[in-house]
């Protein structure tokens, strides 16, 4: 009857044992796995690794390896407090589990479940893990933002030579503009230099050949006024010339009126053939109207000088020419000498006795030169035998 | 033999059914000092969510999450053991998928950088080409 009760209790036991030993006991550790999900633990990049079933070896392996990716990632630096907590929950689990393993706790679980116990050790490995975690992840952070900030810098620094570089081009595509501006206006300024040599070429041409021009019409003007002041000069003498002829002409007309009414006036005479000659008005009588035969002066002879006398005197300007002539009877000589005696009588006569100015006369004794009548007649002899008496009326 | 191995047997059992009714007993009311680890924990959590930890490190959250319906749970069963355990292990997610995020964040920062970088790099490579 004994041994049947210590088998049923032993049984009971047994059961209960059984029973707890297939109930989840990790239920509180991984969270979501009464869900059926996995646990997840985050590695470097952020993905998830799972063990399959936990159970607190795997656990306190897992706390383990993230504390050893915590402590690579240089979290003992960065993150001392966390990793330092991570070790300090691990050390307990660990602790804990070593517990679990004793032969006494071994022997204890025979008899009842060792469910708080697991969930603890559990809880400190899970603990020990998401907190290595967090350190890891805050010390990657650390060197993220380290290497964050030294690549910031050197995009600042990048970014500022960019900036420099982008000025300088910029500045070079300034430069480049405005010396293609310069460039362009200096070709401009050359064309302009071209086009205003070329104006000016064209200009001193125009004002060369305008130069030329007024030359040209200025000795034309010259030219012009020559010929005109010579016109003029001609026109002046060929005035002068013709106001000389006219007055020669005049002159001439006044000696042709003049001698004209001398001639008239020397046709009144009595005895006496009257002839215009060049200059002067020549008288001429017959030598026996006014000498005798012994060579005197008679009295009809006296009034024949009278009457010359008379047109002397109103004619007082013209000078006297006595001239006397014979004929070729006797000696030339003889002759000459009779006719310069004859003359000088008239001369005298005139001046003695009418009072005529002796410097106005001039007498002369010509003998037979210049006979106007055949001396081999009687008649033509007594016309040689003549006293011409020339009366100037010209200057 | 049998008689003192069976009276060590009921002793213990027992002292297990005066310890879980102590037990129960005991946990009839949760410490202030407990209420602030899990409000602790919910702080934390709403920090990590704050640092986009939605996005760069959703596991995590989803585990601090979890712990944080376990704790609540355990409030219920007034077991405060294993609600100052969930409050501690939902707080330990809730900043850890922080640390994530904001390593996520910092390490995208650092991508973009040095994408930037890499293209100034390559501007500044053109242009001295250029020059």
């Amino acid at each position: 009857m004994r041994y049947r009760k210590i088998a049923l209790y032993s049984f009971f036991i047994l059961a209960v044992w059984g029973i707890s030993a297939l109930s989840p006991v990790s239920a509180l550790a991984t969270g979501s796995s009464t869900s059926g999900e996995e646990t997840k633990t985050p590695n470097a990049s952020g993905s998830v690794a799972v063990p399959a079933t936990p159970s607190p070896a795997t656990c306190i392996d897992e706390a383990k390896a993230a504390i050893e990716n915590a402590r690579q990632a240089d979290a003992e630096k960065s993150a001392p407090g966390e990793l330092t907590q991570a070790r300090y929950w691990l050390m307990q689990a660990e602790k804990n589990y070593a517990h679990s393993r004793s032969l006494w706790s071994q022997s204890l679980k025979l008899i009842i479940s060792d469910e708080a116990k697991t969930q603890e050790i559990l809880y400190l490995a899970t603990m020990a893990r998401i907190t290595a975690q967090t350190a890891e992840a805050k010390a990657r952070k650390a060197l993220v933002a380290t290497e964050l900030t030294n690549t910031a810098k050197d995009l600042a620094d990048n970014q500022a030579m960019l900036d420099v570089l982008n000025k300088k081009l910029a500045e070079a595509e300034l430069a480049k503009k405005v010396k293609a501006e310069a460039e362009a206006e200096q070709k401009k300024l050359e064309q302009a230099r071209q086009e205003a040599a070329v104006l000016e070429s064209k200009k001193m041409k125009e004002l060369e050949e305008a130069r030329k021009k007024a030359a040209d019409l200025e000795a034309a003007k010259q030219k012009e006024l020559s010929d005109a002041n010579l016109k003029g000069q001609q026109l002046v003498s060929e005035k002068a010339k013709q106001e000389a002829e006219l007055k020669t002409l005049q002159q001439k007309l006044a000696a042709l009126d003049k001698a004209k009414a001398m001639l008239a006036d020397a046709v009144k005479i009595p005895g006496a053939t009257v002839k215009a000659v060049d200059k002067e008005i020549v008288i001429n009588i017959s030598a026996s109207k006014i000498f005798s035969s012994k060579n005197e002066i008679h009295a009809k002879g006296k009034s024949t000088l009278d009457e010359v006398a008379s047109y002397l005197k109103k004619y007082p300007e013209g000078a006297v020419m006595i001239r006397c002539y014979s004929d070729n009877a006797g000696k030339a000589e003889a002759q000459r000498l009779l006719t310069e005696k004859r003359a000088v009588k008239v001369k005298g006569y005139l001046v003695d006795f009418h009072n005529i100015a002796p410097d106005r006369i001039v007498a002369k004794g010509l003998g037979p030169t210049q006979p106007i009548a055949d001396n081999s007649t009687a008649s033509g002899r007594a016309l040689n035998r003549r006293v011409e008496i020339g009366v100037a009326f010209g200057e | 033999m049998y008689t003192r191995v069976l009276n060590l047997f009921r002793i213990i059992c027992g002292f297990l059914v005066i310890f879980i009714l102590a037990g129960n007993a005991y946990a009839q009311e949760l410490s202030p000092a407990h209420e602030q680890e899990f409000m602790d924990a919910k702080e934390a959590l709403q920090t990590a969510q704050t640092a986009k930890a939605d996005k760069y490190a959703p596991d995590m959250l989803k585990e601090a999450n979890v712990f944080l319906g376990k704790a609540e749970q355990a409030r219920s069963a007034k077991d405060d053991v294993q609600f100052t355990r969930s409050s501690h292990l939902a707080r330990a997610y809730a900043e850890s998928a922080k640390a994530w995020s904001e390593l996520k964040i910092e390490q995208e920062k650092l991508s973009a950088t040095k994408v930037e970088l890499e293209k100034t790099k390559a501007e500044i490579q053109r242009l001295e080409k250029a020059k």
